[in-house]
């Protein structure tokens, strides 16, 4: 696969029109000439051989790390913590990453007889993962040795018995983590790196340790203050993390960080379109959009949230490295810039988004207005390195459907916070200091996170704090084609197309707006001069 | 002299509930049994009673569910038919010229009768001898009755002691709202101590609806308990949950999230359709069947739910109400208060309305106004009021006439 | 408000159908029970002077199974077997049968003795023996298993020729039974592990089968099923199709002053050396077998991932897909 590396097109009168996600479904959209649309790197060639790559991985460790092999010993604890499924997006066809390392870690720790062995999914705060999800990103093999033994576990953040508190940061920040994690005499990490903000010390700091420990980070002034915080020199979110990762390892928690990153490669080939640039569609790719774009206009809500849900994206491994964790994280992510980074010159006035069915927190779910705010302010606004792709006070354009819908198992507090706090105040500092510990502490979120399949009672306080430093910065949101009632309830202004976005945009950055469109998929990180 | 007339027409009964099976809400006026006639004068029960100009008089819930068949027919031998509704009216006396709120509730003392042991303790309230009177044909209230016209009317009339002259500065739209206050403050004093000493510091009262009595209730309760209580107001319509606000309601929820909001603001846990905790003290100012189901399924154990609404014939399922040991308490009009929340030990309920009324700017709670003559356009906005952004609708006779027509008769 | 979209909650809601129906039975049941009730049409109750006998209990070993030899259900049986059970098989087992020509069909009956790691493995193995075996074949199954209710009894004894077996402690009853089909002629399927394999290991054989053989004089085959547990394993809901081996071994009998202990091992072992045969070949089990390093059927590991890792690593290794008809 040959691949060409992502570039600013400067719009004209020839450029056809482009292809715009809107939630579960997309529209081509015709830009005003002189706008800029940013193209990401095609899909990197993938490695050639992945399992071979990952024994190597495993047997020549960077940074200041034994082989694993070595690690290993009979009568040891192991615990082999691994990403949820929030990662990757969407779900990658069998064999997962998290597959294919574990099952080559647990074969050297069968060759070495270590009896005592763990398997924990790293939740945090996310909601418990299904045994289908289980199954399908560790395998059945992993799934039937672990499961019926209870051996395969799903991080509790909420279990006082299951956690040790292991004492304060130089910064006062609390450190809490997973009991059998701290007792283990090795923990082993197994992560997949989609976006450069995954990874490194977050894994283990973040995903296996407490509300407690997660407030430290996760909050409006963190957040405010990572400019972005895919960028990890400059975000306090991942300098809060490295100062609570270093200070595990002072206190004698020995990890192994197997980081792993993939190529963009997101859709099937029944949506091969959608990565492929709109003037070089063929007649096959012209026919499937239109199909696929007619049909997803008639098809009901649920029925198109299943199909896009059954989606598994042929994302393939592009790179694995293993050992300590500061190390392997500088690797890592060089490979994530390798194949996300597009040089771009200069801001613009308005940043105009089209947002797909998917978020990091509605993998087999239905993408709520706060997580649709989220993924737009939170995440495609943030995709960059240096400064924001929009000047300051300029104009966010998103363009999903925004539906007002929930999804009752995953997401209960969020109904409640978008009925009961969205409905008093959308200001970040306002929400966390009046309405944030009633929800973490709710005995009914508490209940249904540590037993059903729910998010925890702050996850949508985090959802929004994620677009903090967005609210701050941007003058104007507005989302195209959304329900009228979630995007007023947002805080944003609702317009009925494109150009009626961009006649709302006028107050604020004039007549002649300098415009620039993030095309997705696949991703990319813009690195603005 | 001109006025609205409900009739006792069996056909046009059966075309109310049948647009009603039909339509819902909404249903037009002109099926309705009422009309505007021309009437000649009433005469004065006994001397005790005095010609009253109404200037203004609400269409109260109750009078909606009259008029639609809906309210139950157990009521049926307190009310004679034809009568003219309106029962929260604020008039001009005949006799002095002086504006006054009528506090429409009949007992034996305004019937003229002996007083029945109720009556003798002055908890008119609580008079059951409407049916006795030798001289009065059955009425609940003053615009309920054959005999005496109510408030939708030219003029009306009521007995002395039921008159309660409003404060100079206070307008005839925070007038109009005493009667359903005073509604609302008995209902709310209907709370008892024991109920409200609970799990929780700041108990939580919830005010089922959010219509004119709902909002009312919210007031009384900020009125009466300051902010010694949590008032969670339910309301359907964005902007009733505005009013709730404006009436000082500490926490709002829309109808379809209650369950989960009481369990919110109680850190309960749901099980079954109930809750572990859940409100204090629950007061329905609805009366529909779901309201009261809703209420025995968010109200804590061993907790108060009183029914300040008018309820009707329904279906409940009760095995919750039983088996979280609650009690239910029913609230009707008004009189005398006794309650340990009050500063004196025994208050007229009108005389606290008039003082909340005022406080709380009640007026803004009026909606719309029509003439006597416009009567089905009112009625059909009085059905669909919550549907129309629209809280308490009144009727209104023209000031100047009045005056003249006063003048008229002093002459 | 936000109203939530209905999701389907699945088993919550086919629980909730299922409960409707079973209260919609309910209703009808009471409905024609206050047309039909009373005496004549319910039983009729003692009068309490009156001493009731006290009921013997008809389940578990107790359970009766003579009716399930009388000749129409044998017939019925064999309809089922021959119509309905060996297609079933041969399209979801697709079994390659190894091993049958030791056995001398003049000669039955035989005590079939496997290993078991499926609820496939007893229908399989019924419907692979050869005509004359297996038209005359029970099979012992767990009494408290599968003689628990009336309707699972019925089928089990109904369809399997299962008889009834005490797999925790020894009883007479049950034992006495096995004995007195075995000494009539009746051959016999059982497993002697006791149950299902719960991790792909083999459990040690029991000594049941071996007694039952010492004291009939009843030759015991050796059994080795293969694959089964990949395609229905313990606490498995899910059926898959796949190729499975069943081989047998041959007929052997105790040894001269050998116990019923030392016996069920040696089975152990003829088992072990057929699945030896299936994972290597003939020759290096016979080799093995003849210098004592026969792989065990029991895993000596102690750590229970470590178990299943290495048993889920042969199973994956053998799941292959059968050759579905008709191709297209």
């Amino acid at each position: 696969m040959k691949s060409r590396p992502g570039f600013v097109l400067e719009v004209d009168k020839s450029t056809p029109p482009i292809l715009v996600w809107h939630g579960e479904g997309f529209k081509l959209q015709k830009m005003p000439t002189d706008s800029r649309v940013l193209y990401p790197k095609e899909p990197i060639a993938p490695l050639e051989d992945p399992d071979g790559a990952i024994t190597h991985a495993l047997d020549n460790p960077i940074g200041d790390s034994k082989p694993l092999r070595d690690l290993l010993f009979p009568s040891m604890k192991l615990t082999i913590a691994f990403d949820d499924v929030s990662l990757p997006l969407p779900a990658m066809e069998a064999p997962d990453n998290r597959q294919r390392v574990i099952e080559a870690v647990l074969n050297l720790a069968a060759e070495k007889h270590v009896e005592d062995v763990v398997l924990i999914a790293a939740l945090a705060l996310h909601r418990r993962m299904t045994d289908a999800e289980l199954k399908h990103c560790l395998g059945e093999r992993i799934y039937n040795s672990f499961a019926p033994h209870g051996l395969l576990m799903q991080h509790d953040a909420e279990d006082p018995t299951n956690l040790t508190y292991l004492g304060k940061t130089d910064k006062g920040e609390d450190v809490e983590i997973n009991k059998r994690a701290a007792d283990s005499d090795l923990i082993v990490y197994v992560n997949i790196n989609l976006v450069a903000m995954d990874g490194g010390h977050k894994s283990v700091a973040t995903g296996l340790s407490s509300y407690k420990s997660i407030r430290h980070h996760h909050n409006v002034a963190t957040m405010q203050h990572s400019r972005s915080f895919m960028d990890q020199s400059k975000s306090e979110l991942h300098s809060s993390n490295w100062r609570i990762g270093r200070f595990l390892a002072k206190e004698g928690i020995k990890i192994f960080q197997i980081e792993t990153t993939l190529n963009t490669n997101t859709f099937p080939k029944q949506f091969s379109f959608l990565q492929k640039r709109e003037w070089e569609w063929t007649l096959k790719d012209r026919i499937g959009f239109s199909s696929v774009s007619k049909a997803l206009e008639f098809a009901p809500d649920n029925i198109k949230t299943s199909i896009f849900n059954s989606i598994k994206a042929p994302h393939k491994l592009t790179s694995v490295q293993a050992g300590e964790v500061e190390a392997v994280h500088k690797v890592t992510t060089d490979h994530v810039y390798h194949q996300q980074l597009v040089q771009v010159e200069g801001q613009s006035d308005i940043l105009s988004l089209g947002l797909p069915y998917i978020s990091p927190y509605n993998v087999n779910s239905i993408m709520n207005p706060i997580l649709v705010a989220c993924l737009g302010l939170g995440y495609f606004f943030n995709l960059y390195k240096g400064k924001p792709l929009v000047k300051k006070g300029g104009v966010v354009i998103m363009s999903h459907p925004t539906p007002l819908a929930f999804h009752p198992v995953h997401h209960p507090s969020y109904i409640d916070f978008f009925d009961q706090v969205l409905s008093e105040t959308t200001d970040p500092l306002e929400i966390q200091a009046n309405y944030e510990q009633k929800f973490a502490e709710d005995p009914w979120y508490r209940h249904l996170y540590r037993t059903s399949n729910a998010y925890h009672g702050v996850h949508p306080f985090y959802m929004w704090y994620w677009c903090a430093h967005a609210l701050d910065y941007v003058g104007k949101v507005i989302i195209v084609g959304g329900n009228y009632k979630a995007v007023k309830r947002l805080g944003f202004l609702s317009a009925s197309t494109f150009n009626d976005a961009l006649e709302m945009a006028h107050d604020t950055v004039g007549s002649h707006p300098s415009i620039t469109h993030f095309h997705v998929p696949p991703l990319a990180i813009a690195e603005v001069n | 002299m001109k006025a609205i007339q409900l009739q006792k027409s069996y056909a046009k009964f059966a075309g109310a509930v049948l647009a009603n099976k039909l339509k819902g809400h909404g249903s037009s006026a002109s099926a309705l049994p009422l009309r505007l006639t021309e009437l000649s004068e009433f005469k004065l029960p006994n001397e005790d009673w005095t010609y009253i100009y109404p200037i203004m008089s609400g269409i109260c819930g109750s009078d909606i569910k009259t008029i639609q068949a809906k309210s139950s027919r157990s009521l049926e031998h307190l009310v004679s038919f034809p009568f003219i509704p309106g029962h929260e009216t604020v008039a001009v006396r005949e006799d002095n010229g002086k504006r006054v709120v009528v506090e429409s509730v009949l007992s034996c003392k305004s019937l003229g009768m002996d007083l029945c042991q109720f009556c003798g303790e002055e908890s008119f309230d609580k008079c059951q001898c409407q049916e006795f009177s030798p001289s009065i044909a059955p009425g609940l209230q003053i615009g309920f009755t054959k005999d005496i016209p109510g408030g939708w009317s030219e003029y009306s009339m009521a007995h002395q002691d039921q008159l309660y002259e409003v404060p100079e500065d206070m307008s005839d739209e925070d007038a109009v709202m005493i009667e359903p206050m005073a509604c609302a403050i008995h209902g709310v004093l209907k709370i008892r101590q024991e109920f409200l000493a609970g799990f929780s510091d700041s108990p939580l009262i919830t005010v089922i609806g959010a219509g004119t009595l709902g909002l009312c209730t919210t007031a009384a309760l900020k009125f009466i308990f300051k902010d010694t209580v949590r008032i969670l107001t339910i309301a359907k319509y964005p902007y009733q949950r505005q009013l709730a606000k404006a009436v000082s309601a500490d926490f709002l929820s829309g109808t379809d999230n209650i369950v989960n909001t009481v369990r919110h603001l109680t850190n309960s846990l749901i099980t079954g359709p109930s809750l572990t905790y859940g409100a204090d003290i629950v007061i329905d100012c609805i009366g529909s069947k779901e309201s009261i189901q809703g209420a025995i399924n968010i109200t804590k154990p061993g907790g108060q739910i009183i029914l300040t609404g008018m309820p009707s014939k329904s279906n409940l399922d009760l095995s919750l109400l039983w088996q979280r040991q609650l009690t239910v308490t029913g609230a009707y009009t008004y009189s005398f208060e006794t309650s340990n929340f009050l500063k004196s030990d025994k208050a007229k309920t009108f005389n606290i309305a008039i003082e909340a009324s005022k406080s709380f700017k009640l007026g803004k709670l009026v909606s719309a106004k029509y003439d006597l003559d416009d009567y089905e356009a009112a009625i059909e906005h009085a059905i669909d009021a919550g549907k129309r952004d629209s809280t308490k609708i009144v009727f209104v006779n023209d000031k100047t006439d009045l005056m003249k027509k006063l003048q008229r008769r002093n002459q | 408000m936000p109203t939530s979209k209905s999701y389907k909650i699945e088993n919550y809601d086919s629980k909730l159908i299922k409960a409707k129906l079973l209260i919609k039975i309910g209703q009808y049941k009471l409905k024609n029970r206050s047309k039909l009730s009373g005496f004549i049409f319910d039983e009729p109750t003692y009068p309490s002077s009156i001493e009731r006998p006290t009921p013997s209990p008809k389940l578990g070993v107790n359970y009766q199974t003579n009716w399930a030899r009388k000749p129409l259900v044998r017939a019925l049986r064999s309809i089922v077997r021959e119509g309905i059970a060996r297609p079933f098989f041969a399209a979801v087992a697709a079994p390659e049968i190894v091993g049958l020509e030791s056995l001398n069909l003049e000669n039955p009956p035989y005590i079939f003795t496997a290993n078991h790691a499926s609820h496939l493995d007893t229908g399989l193995l019924l419907s692979t023996l050869p005509y004359q075996i297996r038209r005359k074949t029970v099979a012992a199954a767990a009494a408290d298993y599968f003689f628990d209710t009336q309707p699972k009894a019925l089928l089990a004894a109904g369809i399997l020729n299962a008889i009834p077996l005490e797999r925790i402690k020894v009883n007479r009853t049950s034992a006495k039974l096995a004995q007195d089909l075995v000494e009539d002629g009746w051959n016999l399927v059982i497993f002697p592990e006791g149950g299902r394999t719960p991790d792909g290991w083999g459990q040690p054989f029991k000594g049941g089968a071996a007694y039952l053989s010492i004291r009939t004089g009843v030759p015991i085959v050796p059994v080795y099923i293969h694959n089964t547990r990949v395609l229905l394993k313990k606490g498995s809901k899910k059926l898959t199709t796949g190729a499975t081996k069943v081989i047998f071994g041959n007929p052997i009998l105790a040894a001269d002053g050998e116990d019923a202990r030392k016996y069920a091992i040696r089975i152990e072992q003829e088992v072990a050396a057929l699945k030896n045969e299936v994972d290597q070949n003939y020759y290096v089990s016979l080799l093995d077998k003849h210098n004592m390093t026969t792989p065990q059927l029991q895993s000596d590991l102690k750590s229970k991932w470590l178990r299943s890792w290495t048993a889920e690593t042969t199973a994956k290794a053998d799941k292959k897909e059968i050759v579905k008809w008709p191709k297209l």
